[in-house]
């Protein structure tokens, strides 16, 4: 958390943060009804992990807003920010028992909160992310999403590779 | 006496002893007092022990409830409770403002307390909806559960590579996206997933992205035969 911060700077985070925090919320909600068509799993979000993410990602954007830096595109910012903070704090949970799960179920179960945050960044770059990346593709970013580190300089060129700027 | 008129008498009663006395802690370490600090002091108590009843409220205790339906202020069941009010109502006056900051901090916490919970409970009645529709309802167009394959004849090789890239990958899949895994031109893959649909093996959705498709559970089960080939036949069921 910042040192110091005026009453602006603090009303300024609070609504940021609090923007953030619904339109994420609006997006899972879209989501879950989608991987529920897709896949019959039911998934649900925690509400205090989410405004977690929101405050983090907030943080993230009034902290690098001070730098000097390459003219990334703020979509890419955000949408690897907002990725970071979700791969982190894994707010999305899925709703029943995972014994009850066919294995394909079960595998897509694994990687919800990795879904998600591809389903973020996509609607936060504006990209459709399902018509862009091969199957391939899609497969190595979730696995490295899941499996690996990164940090957030990573997913920024690659998101910003995705703008086609 | 009617039992109200009791508590209302034991409220004042305590507000201005514990006023008293808080005064008085005030008075003996003071070099001169004023009379109107030590009334406002003592007004100060008297609107602690007349806020005890809702404090026993955010506790849960509705004993005052029985006293004030009680017949007759001598029934010992009401006098006791008389009592017990009393001794609450003479610890808030003497400690009147800590006490009436703790209680207003509780009423605004409990609040937005209230407000939380109303938000979770509208989300799953919604979770709740989703589920009992998926478990009494289920959409024979987009639905993963087993459903019957219609045997059309084997599978093209193209058939089997857009069955597998919809297996792959994300949950939901365009045909761009299908084309660009495959190397077919979207036109052959629009045909595809057209024969596979047909056969029960993939489905489509609309979203506000466009169209998308996804593979059935039959499909799915079929893409990861990994004796899959292009004269692989689809099962049949039913």
């Amino acid at each position: 958390m910042p040192a110091a911060i005026s009453d602006a700077e603090s009303n300024h985070h609070e609504e940021v943060a609090g923007l953030a925090y619904n339109e994420v919320a609006d997006i899972f909600d879209v989501f879950a009804e989608e991987l529920n068509t897709a896949t019959g799993l039911v998934v649900d979000i925690n509400y205090p992990d989410l405004m977690n993410v929101a405050e983090s990602f907030a943080y993230d954007l009034a902290r690098y807003r001070s730098f000097h830096e390459i003219k990334v595109p703020d979509r890419a910012r955000r949408a690897a920010y907002m990725a970071k903070w979700i791969m982190r704090f894994r707010p999305v949970y899925l709703v029943g028992e995972v014994h009850e799960l066919n294995e394909s179920q079960k595998t897509r179960a694994l990687i919800l909160n990795e879904d998600f945050a591809l389903y973020i960044a996509s609607a936060f770059l504006d990209v459709d992310i399902e018509a862009e990346l091969t199957d391939r593709m899609a497969s190595i970013l979730l696995y490295s999403f899941r499996y690996r580190s990164h940090s957030e300089d990573t997913f920024i060129l690659y998101f910003a590779a995705l703008c086609k700027i | 006496m009617y039992p109200s008129a009791l508590l209302l008498l034991l409220v004042v009663l305590a507000g201005l002893l514990g006023g008293s006395c808080s005064a008085f802690y005030e008075v003996i370490s003071l070099p001169s007092t004023t009379r109107i600090r030590i009334a406002l002091r003592i007004l100060e108590s008297v609107i602690a022990a007349a806020v005890v009843p809702l404090f026993l409220s955010l506790i849960g205790n509705n004993e005052i409830g029985t006293l004030l339906s009680g017949d007759s202020s001598f029934d010992p069941k009401v006098q006791y409770i008389a009592l017990k009010t009393f001794g609450f109502c003479l610890i808030a006056a003497i400690s009147a403002r800590r006490f009436l900051d703790t209680v207003s901090s509780r009423v605004f916490a409990l609040e937005r307390e209230l407000k939380d919970a109303e938000k979770r409970i509208e989300k799953t009645e919604q979770k709740v909806d989703i589920i009992n529709t998926a478990v009494n309802e289920p959409d024979e167009s987009s639905s993963p559960l087993p459903e019957e394959v219609v045997v059309s004849g084997p599978l093209t090789e193209i058939d089997s590579k857009v069955l597998a890239s919809l297996s792959g990958g994300l949950p939901l899949r365009s045909i761009s996206g299908i084309a660009r895994s495959t190397g077919a031109a979207p036109e052959e893959v629009d045909t595809s997933l057209t024969r596979l649909s047909d056969s029960g093996l993939a489905t489509k959705i609309i979203t506000d992205r466009g169209k998308r498709w996804m593979p059935t559970l039959a499909g799915r089960e079929l893409a990861t035969d990994v004796n899959l080939g292009p004269s692989s036949a689809p099962k049949s069921k039913g």
